[in-house]
């Protein structure tokens, strides 16, 4: 449209556009100065100047007095074709972008702005305006707090992340000492089933389960051969008696003490409570390599050799070093 | 053309399948007989050589299987009523079936020699399938008959194995020596489950934790752990470890060393195993006392024994020495099991054979180094320090070694 206007003769155009403005103002019925022209409403910056009436427009009123050919040339059409001196766009990108932030921290605040720019909403609403500490909720978490984390909004704060994994850590340990060890999530963990011959056992061929995390290690019966040929052989109330015998053991929560050793080497965390005199030893052993751990960070990264050499002397545990009690002699 | 080849090889393979049924039949009618040349071995032997000459029989058998017949003969009578209970058709590739002692010989020599199943049922003329059954079932069999053969001592033998331990190398009140092995395995590293396998020494193994005592028997044995966990970690898993803690093992009479000196049962063990009150691992400090060395040096030649015993497994029973490719890792346990049974057995009926071999072999698990464990418990410290000061005075024993 710009075009065919452009093809036209100057004179004619020039003559046409005044008449045709005319003609719009008059049916649409405003009055308009007779001082503007169309540029000033096709101008991008309409109301950047607070007073129009003195110092509107000068450089029309140049180029028109300069070379008359051009004076009804459309301006947008005069960028088309040539690119005008940056000095000119900066100050005119600048006041866009000027006028887009108006806009939008008008609608963030509802001042009763400008009206904003579509694309540049979208933009900012990609992030949060307002981060807020998020903390997944303890009944959504029974079942492993990783699903919560993971379908929450992503927050950009640092602290809401914090917060978030203190919470997890919390929650395990809850777990950890509540349910015992059974109920602990060990989908973290690498799987691997062995078949253990400990000839000091009663059954001295078993199937353990071991979880293996790094250093961290968790054992577990699996019990499968003495089971299944039981189940076969007994009848209903046979099978739920056995059952019950089960049970009873498991309601005990009983681990044998190397496996709480175990467990407790994973866990970092309180083993669980035990009377029994001859396991005290497993604890203490346990207590003094996971103090050892939390001292040195470096054995966390280390193979699960160094609990072997770097494992501590507890003196408060009944564990003292060697040198002690060859001083003390 | 090719349906007139088929048609020209059915009645061959059908005459074949014939004559290897009659042929079974005979020699299975030839065993029950107990005909033949009257001694299975120089069958056997014939079998396998060609040839066998009345002096020289005895000689082979001994270097094919590291055994003497005497042994041999008690093993078969241990795995004969597994063997035979099970009717089976297994087979030589003539089609002889084959009797107990044959199925014994296959599998000692397969847990001796530790070749490719191909190989030995090259060299004694079997399908290598064959071999694989048959020793799985030897396996099996040993399991169930000759458990008896490994365990911890009445109180009767312990008396036994403590005086023996003291007349050694004056160690009082010892009962037994704790050591252990790796067993190599040829994992794929590619498999990220194998990653558990994986020993401080970055190889593929698992652990055989043994209790030895002085006559070099394993008196206790915990295998089937991966080669990641170490000897603290096995340790605390262990039956053994539970009785002691317990108070049910290593629970008999203390020994009046001189006034207030008492001493209770204990065993010993390398730097790698916890100094616990009933378990004396070396001072590993560098500035020790006199009597700190001279019991240092008491216990590192006592462990010998255990070194030696482990080392003497390994080697005669070749199957769990080098790097087994790709084994069954809940199969490996029954096997390695097996051998230790099969140890115990040679040294109990006084194998001459073996004996002669005893002195040659000091070390197992050459590659791997020494372990260090910090855990100490206050008892065991005061129980080494009491032993110290017993080996610096002046009541050392005679040593009579």
């Amino acid at each position: 449209m710009l075009c065919s206007i452009s093809t036209s003769t100057p004179a004619s155009n020039s003559k046409s556009d005044t008449n045709w403005l005319d003609r719009l103002h008059s049916s649409r019925g405003f009055s308009v100065p007779a001082h503007l022209h169309l540029d000033h409403f096709l101008s991008p910056n309409p109301c950047a100047n607070p007073n129009p009436s003195t110092t509107f427009p000068p450089p029309l009123e140049k180029e028109a007095s300069d070379s008359p050919q051009e004076v009804s040339t459309n301006p947008r059409r005069r960028k088309k074709h040539l690119p005008p001196p940056l000095d000119d766009v900066a100050p005119d990108e600048k006041k866009q972008l000027f006028d887009l932030m108006g806009g939008v921290l008008a609608e963030l605040f509802v001042m009763g702005g400008p009206p904003v720019v579509r694309e540049f909403k979208e933009k900012g609403a990609r992030k949060q305006s307002n981060p807020r500490v998020c903390v997944p909720s303890v009944s959504a978490s029974i079942d492993g707090c990783r699903v919560p984390l993971v379908t929450s909004p992503p927050s950009s704060a640092d602290n809401s992340v914090a917060e978030a994994k203190k919470s997890r850590t919390k929650l395990r340990r809850k777990r950890g000492t509540a349910a015992g060890p059974v109920d602990l999530d060990l989908s973290a963990y690498s799987r691997t089933d062995v078949t253990v011959i400990d000839t000091s056992c009663s059954g001295w061929k078993s199937e353990k389960v071991i979880f293996r995390k790094g250093v961290m290690w968790k054992v577990r019966d699996k019990k499968v051969w003495t089971l299944s040929r039981k189940k076969r052989r007994l009848g209903l109330v046979g099978r739920l008696a056995n059952e019950k015998d089960k049970e009873q053991p498991h309601a005990e929560s009983k681990v044998p003490a190397g496996e709480e050793l175990l467990a407790s080497l994973v866990e970092g965390s309180a083993p669980l409570d035990k009377n029994d005199a001859p396991e005290k030893i497993c604890h203490q052993i346990s207590n003094s390599i996971r103090q050892k751990i939390s001292r040195s960070p470096r054995i966390h990264s280390a193979k699960d050799s160094t609990f072997h050499r770097n494992a501590a002397t507890n003196q408060k545990n009944g564990i003292s070093g060697p040198k002690a009690s060859a001083k003390g002699r | 053309m090719i349906s007139g080849r088929v048609a020209a090889m059915g009645p061959v393979r059908g005459f074949k399948r014939r004559k290897r049924a009659e042929k079974t039949e005979a020699a299975a009618a030839a065993t029950a007989g107990g005909q033949g040349s009257g001694d299975w071995w120089v069958d056997f032997s014939r079998r396998i050589t060609g040839h066998s000459s009345s002096r020289e029989e005895e000689i082979t058998f001994e270097s094919v299987f590291k055994l003497s017949r005497k042994t041999f003969n008690y093993i078969c009578s241990l795995v004969r009523d597994n063997l035979t209970a099970k009717a089976s058709n297994l087979a030589f590739a003539d089609g002889q079936i084959l009797s107990v002692e044959d199925q014994v010989a296959i599998a000692l020599r397969r847990l001796s020699s530790g070749e490719s199943l191909l190989n030995i049922g090259v060299s004694f003329g079997v399908n290598q399938s064959t071999v694989s059954q048959v020793t799985w079932r030897f396996v099996e069999a040993m399991e169930e008959r000759g458990i008896q053969h490994l365990s911890w001592p009445n109180s009767d033998e312990l008396e036994a194995i403590k005086h023996k331990f003291e007349k050694l190398l004056g160690l009082p009140n010892c009962c037994g020596i704790i050591d252990t092995a790796r067993i190599m395995m040829c994992l794929p590293s590619v498999d990220t489950s194998n990653k558990v396998w994986v020993d401080h020494e970055k190889k593929h193994s698992m652990i055989l934790q043994a209790i030895v005592d002085p006559e070099m028997r394993l008196r206790d044995i915990v295998t089937g752990w991966p080669g990641s966990m170490n000897e603290l970690p096995v340790l605390c898993s262990s039956g053994f470890f539970n009785m002691c803690e317990k108070g049910t093992r290593l629970n008999g009479e203390k020994v009046e060393l001189a006034e207030g000196l008492e001493v209770r049962e204990y065993i010993i063990g390398n730097s790698g195993f916890p100094l616990l009150p009933w378990l004396l691992t070396p001072y590993q400090e560098k500035d020790l006392l006199d009597g700190e060395t001279e019991f240092n040096k008491r216990l590192s030649a006592t462990r010998v024994v255990a070194q030696k015993a482990l080392a003497r497994l390994k080697d005669t029973w070749k199957i769990i020495q080098g790097e087994m490719w790709r084994p069954d890792k809940h199969r490996l346990p029954r096997i390695i099991l097996v051998c230790c049974l099969l140890h115990n057995i040679v040294i109990e009926l006084e194998d001459e054979v073996v004996r002669d071999e005893m002195g040659s072999l000091h070390e197992h698990d050459m590659s791997y180094k020494q372990q260090f464990c910090d855990i100490v418990d206050n008892n065991g410290i005061i129980l080494r320090d009491k032993l110290s000061k017993y080996l610096s005075g002046t009541l050392l024993p005679s040593n009579e070694s």
